[in-house]
């Protein structure tokens, strides 16, 4: 966290570098002149206005280095409030290396740290705490709805509901407050109704916050499609199918695959963690064993599950795998002759871990990548339908509050001892101003930024 | 020419009270107050003490002040505010006699050898080398250390509807012509007004109308070494009436006529103590305030009914005052009238309330913009201890907010521009639950030790100190067997309120449904111990909140570590991150410590954010 404390010109690329592209942009911010940067470029820079494109080459000592477009924005009416540079050049990654280190070696400008323009923007206040956490989620959202998360983050209309409640806590507060020190002016009855009208409202606002947190315990930002059955169930089959591709090694032999495998999918615009599990097997295997072992964990956490069965295949240990919660039950193998007997001897034992069906993975076919998809699909909308909040850091704070408030409620001794109440609200007020992000701010910045993805 | 070590100009609350602290030192102190006008005199309402302020009388009484004595000697109605929300926000409050205060601070003050009251008009102050030269109207002094307490009387200016006249108070001349100083001396850009409400004939009242409040003889006196309920003058009643939809209306149908809301006055007044213009234009929908009515004295003819302060013409007070149930026949002998006045910027101040860029020169009091007897005697304390302490080569005497409302109020008052008239009051501080009046002495004793002085409150204070810490450790270590039939008298009525285990006397008292004060009476007589009730109350009501108190030093911690934080102003003011805005107030306030910075009004979030992540 080093760049904490330093407020030197900062230039990164700000589009992504790991690969050949058309075009890519350098941004360089927190330089007082933009003249500064003269001896880089062919263009007189003082004769550059903010917010207007220029032509010009990067020259240095008469080597030139590309043909590119500039932006100047000049500061405070910038990203970050600083001046700022926008280079447009060729996305050549060589080319990107090559002029970050012109700059860096040559002007008394340095590299970014990852998240740094935004830390700037938050210093500046370009950008408030949520807004920055927000602009994380836009950048690195996984779904439609992650994205307008982020969105609405950055735009401040979360933060806008936590100033409301933040109001409303004040009002409250203020309510005791008066009950101390001015009950002989507004009179006991009218500081006691203004009491339990300011708590009725400040908790009535919360708990619809709170419903928003309830309980979600899968990761939505990066949700989780496991599959998981006994070796030689068809998941790798399955994994591929989904994939359209031969990532998994597919084989006969049974246990192939030991540990998982994993792979993004993008289903109905929303981008999953396709996960196939280890193949287990015989229990005396010490590797097999830690094998179970993360499968189960793998099953715990995932936003979808699905229970291969061979029911031709079946032992003793498939008891291992039971759950009652899979969210899709398929019987392989529907193409050999035999299956719908061997089928019938299970589904009495398996009927009630999940909604069941049947698919022959030689030859599945659209019907059934649809309708699975569907399956995934309405679930990810149903948990969305509820607005959840998906930040993990708003969500801890919010239930913790939540407790606070259930606690300072049911303990209300408004009649016993005011001050008390009072000193309880105040705890309680810390927290809300965490979750505003004005407290603490060096831990909160500090875990922002240390998992801050490059971003802007 | 006379010379004097410290010479206080302003004979009233602030005045005396930096007159009292000072002169313990051994210091040659003149105090300088316009003729005319006793020492110590209430020109507002008849009361000391309140919610916060109770606790600040208490505080300058465990340093060694003088105002808890005065108060003791005149009082003639205690109450206990607060009564009924707990210890930590009880404060006491006490109705004097202003004739019997004033004429006890004139009696202590002129039985102190080396205080020399000077009963001239000040004209001009002037910096001579290190020391300030002073001409009255009659003769001139020299004085290592000036101490001023002027009051209202800065430019002072009354208002009653359009009649104007020039003066800090009724009847009494304001004190211009100290340009000499105060062109070097930053005031605030507004002028601040109070305002004080019509006086009633004490025989035109109909008592059998209001609601009549009996002084509470449980009230302990102020002062630590007065027996504690004894009483040194008669005690009388105060009595409540209420204004009404008529009262309210005709306020409101001369608005015109109000300075106030004319533009007469151009003043700021305090949104905690409202004119009732104020309340009439500010809650239209409101018809019911309170307005106690309080005797001025024993011997005066005058009631005080606090809650009407106005400025509105004669004949329009009297029509309000009329409309009153009980006071339909009330007769006006003063008039409510408005003051304005200028008042020192006093982020110009240190902490111990000496001019930042005017060496030896200290304000205190109204002055320097607050309203209250209270505050001002705190300020005055605290400017004339800390010139004494300076002049003995003594470290200052700086109150931790954390431990005091002189403290609070102090640093307040330090770290920010006034826009308005600071009234102390408990929501001002973060520490509410101990700074209480029960343990004032446990908090102040440190600091008047700090004072390196031998009197008779010193040996009490260390004898008290003592018995404190015995009686603690006592409630811890003191167990209560289960069987024990003490145990089962502290049940309480409730089927969960059963006191069945092996327990120690602090965690009876912790117990929700008992009054921890009669527990651990009961408990210590049926031990025989007879303490006193100074004693066992501080040390019941402190267990009481223990737990409250340390379960919230962990919450804070953090909080603490940050606000403890040093940091370096001169480079928050080079920085490039923060606003202009900020800037300047970080210059002008020169904060030591982040707690000091947040305190800074105006400062913005993001600006904490980014100090708290330099860590300077």
């Amino acid at each position: 966290m080093n760049f904490l404390y330093s407020d030197e010109p900062i230039i990164a690329c700000s589009t992504s570098a790991t690969s050949n592209a058309a075009m890519a942009v350098l941004r360089i911010s927190g330089f007082q002149e933009l003249t500064e940067y003269q001896n880089f470029f062919s263009k007189n820079l003082s004769s550059v206005e903010p917010r207007k494109v220029y032509y010009t080459k990067i020259i240095y000592n008469n080597h030139v280095y590309d043909d590119v477009c500039i932006t100047f924005f000049a500061g405070p009416a910038s990203y970050n409030g600083e001046n700022t540079l926008e280079i447009s050049i060729h996305g050549n990654t060589l080319n990107i290396e090559r002029i970050l280190k012109l700059f860096t070696t040559h002007s008394n400008t340095r590299l970014a740290a990852p998240g740094e323009f935004t830390y700037r923007a938050l210093k500046n206040k370009k950008l408030t705490l949520a807004q920055v956490e927000g602009l994380d989620l836009f950048l690195n959202a996984n779904s439609g709805y992650a994205l307008n998360e982020g969105l609405s983050l950055l735009s401040g209309s979360l933060y806008d509901l936590y100033k409301e409640l933040y109001f409303l806590f004040t009002r409250h507060k203020a309510s005791l407050e008066l009950s101390i020190d001015f009950s002989e002016d507004v009179g006991e009855e009218t500081a006691r109704q203004n009491y339990l009208s300011s708590l009725e409202d400040f908790r009535k606002k919360f708990k619809s916050l709170v419903s928003r947190v309830a309980p979600l315990t899968h990761n939505l930002l990066e949700p989780e499609i496991v599959l998981a059955g006994l070796p030689n169930a068809g998941k790798s089959s399955l994994f591929n199918f989904l994939l359209h591709s031969d990532r998994a090694i597919v084989s006969p032999i049974a246990g192939t695959t030991r540990d998982y495998l994993s792979e993004t999918v993008i289903i109905d615009e929303t981008r999953y963690k396709l996960v196939d599990t280890a193949g287990l097997r015989e229990a005396s295997d010490v590797i097999e064993k830690e094998g179970i072992r993360r499968t189960k964990k793998l099953l715990e956490k995932s936003f979808f599950s699905i229970l291969l069965i061979n029911p031709f295949e079946s032992d003793e240990t498939l008891n291992d795998l039971l759950r009652d919660d899979y969210d899709v039950i398929y019987f392989t193998h529907a193409d050999l002759p035999g299956f719908d007997g061997a089928r019938a001897q299970l589904v009495a034992r398996f009927s009630k871990l999940g909604p069941m069906g049947a698919i022959d993975l030689q030859n599945p076919g659209e019907i059934a990548r649809k309708s699975l998809n569907a399956l995934i699909t309405k679930k990810y909308l149903d948990l969305i339908s509820g607005k959840p909040i998906l930040f993990d850091r708003h969500r801890a704070l919010i239930l913790q509050i939540d407790e606070m408030l259930d606690n300072y409620v049911n303990s209300a001794t408004y009649e016993q001892d005011v001050a008390i109440l009072s000193h309880e609200l105040n705890t309680l007020g810390h927290c809300l101003s965490e979750l505003i992000g004005i407290i603490s701010p060096d831990q909160v910045l500090n875990s922002i930024f240390s998992n801050f993805c490059i971003g802007k | 020419m006379k010379q004097f070590d410290i010479a206080i100009v302003g004979g009233g609350h602030a005045g005396i009270e930096a007159a009292y602290i000072a002169s313990q030192f051994d210091f040659n102190i003149a105090l300088i107050t316009m003729p005319g006008i006793p020492l110590g005199s209430a020109p507002c309402n008849p009361s000391v003490g309140g919610v916060g302020k109770g606790q600040v009388v208490r505080e300058l009484d465990a340093l060694g002040g003088l105002m808890g004595i005065l108060a003791d000697k005149a009082g003639i109605q205690f109450r206990t505010l607060n009564d009924s929300k707990g210890f930590a926000v009880q404060s006491s409050r006490v109705q004097i006699d202003k004739e019997l205060y004033a004429e006890w601070a004139e009696k202590v003050i002129a039985s102190i050898p080396n205080i020399t009251v000077i009963r001239e008009k000040l004209v001009t102050a002037n910096k001579e080398g290190e020391d300030f030269l002073l001409n009255t109207t009659e003769r001139s002094y020299r004085t290592k250390k000036l101490i001023m307490t002027v009051g209202t009387f800065l430019n002072g200016k009354l208002h009653t509807g359009s009649e104007q006249s020039v003066g800090g108070r009724l009847e009494c001349e304001s004190s211009g012509g100290l340009t000499d100083i105060f062109g070097q001396i930053k005031t605030t850009p507004a002028r601040f007004k109070t305002g004080t409400p019509p006086r009633l004939d004490i025989d035109s009242i109909d008592y059998s109308k209001l609601e009549e409040q009996p002084s509470d003889s449980a009230v302990r006196n102020f002062h630590c070494l007065h027996e504690p309920f004894n009483r040194a003058a008669k005690q009388v009643s105060c009595y409540l009436a209420r204004t009404n939809e008529v009262t309210m209306q005709t306020i409101r149908d001369n608005k015109e006529k109000s300075p106030m809301f004319n533009g007469q006055i151009k003043g700021v007044g305090a949104r905690y103590c409202p004119s009732i213009e104020d309340k009439a234009f500010r809650y239209p929908e409101k018809h019911t305030h309170h307005v106690f009515i309080e005797p001025e004295g024993l011997n005066l003819r005058t009631m005080y009914p606090s809650g009407i302060s106005s400025s509105l013409p004669k004949e329009v007070q009297e029509q309000f005052v009329r409309s009153i149930s009980g006071l339909e026949n009330a007769k006006i002998l003063v008039h409510g009238y408005a003051v304005e006045y200028d008042v020192v910027d006093t982020t110009d101040l240190k902490i111990t309330l000496e001019h930042q860029t005017v060496p030896n020169l200290y304000f205190a009091g109204q002055v320097n913009g607050t309203s209250g007897y209270e505050e001002a005697a705190g300020q005055g304390f605290i400017a004339g201890v800390n010139a004494a302490l300076e002049l003995r080569g003594l470290d200052s005497l700086i109150l931790s907010r954390h431990e005091s409302y002189i403290g609070v109020m102090i640093e307040d008052l330090t770290s920010n521009t006034r826009d308005e008239p600071y009234r102390l009051f408990t929501a001002r501080s973060e520490n509410r639950l101990f700074i209480r009046e029960d343990n004032t002495l446990i908090r102040m004793a440190p600091y008047r030790a700090q004072l390196c002085l031998k009197h008779a409150i010193d040996d009490y204070q260390r004898d008290f100190l003592a018995q404190y810490q015995q009686l603690m450790e006592f409630c811890d270590s003191q167990m209560i067997p289960e069987t024990s039939p003490v145990l089962s008298r502290f049940n309480g009525s409730e089927a969960n309120q059963v006191l069945n285990r092996r327990m120690s006397v602090t965690e009876v008292l912790k117990q929700a449904w008992l009054n921890p004060i009669d527990t651990l009476q009961e408990i210590l007589s049926l031990h025989g111990l007879n303490l006193s009730y100074d004693l066992i109350r501080a040390v019941a009501i402190s267990k009481k909140y223990d737990g409250y108190i340390k379960r919230s030093e962990g919450q804070y911690e953090k909080v603490k570590k940050l606000d403890g934080m040093k940091l370096d102003w001169e480079k928050l003011v080079d920085s490039r991150n923060i606003s202009f805005e900020c800037k300047q107030r970080i210059g002008r306030i020169r904060p030591q410590t982040f707690g000091q910075l947040k305190l800074i009004e105006g400062i913005r979030p993001a600006t904490l954010a980014v100090v708290a992540a330099k860590a300077f």
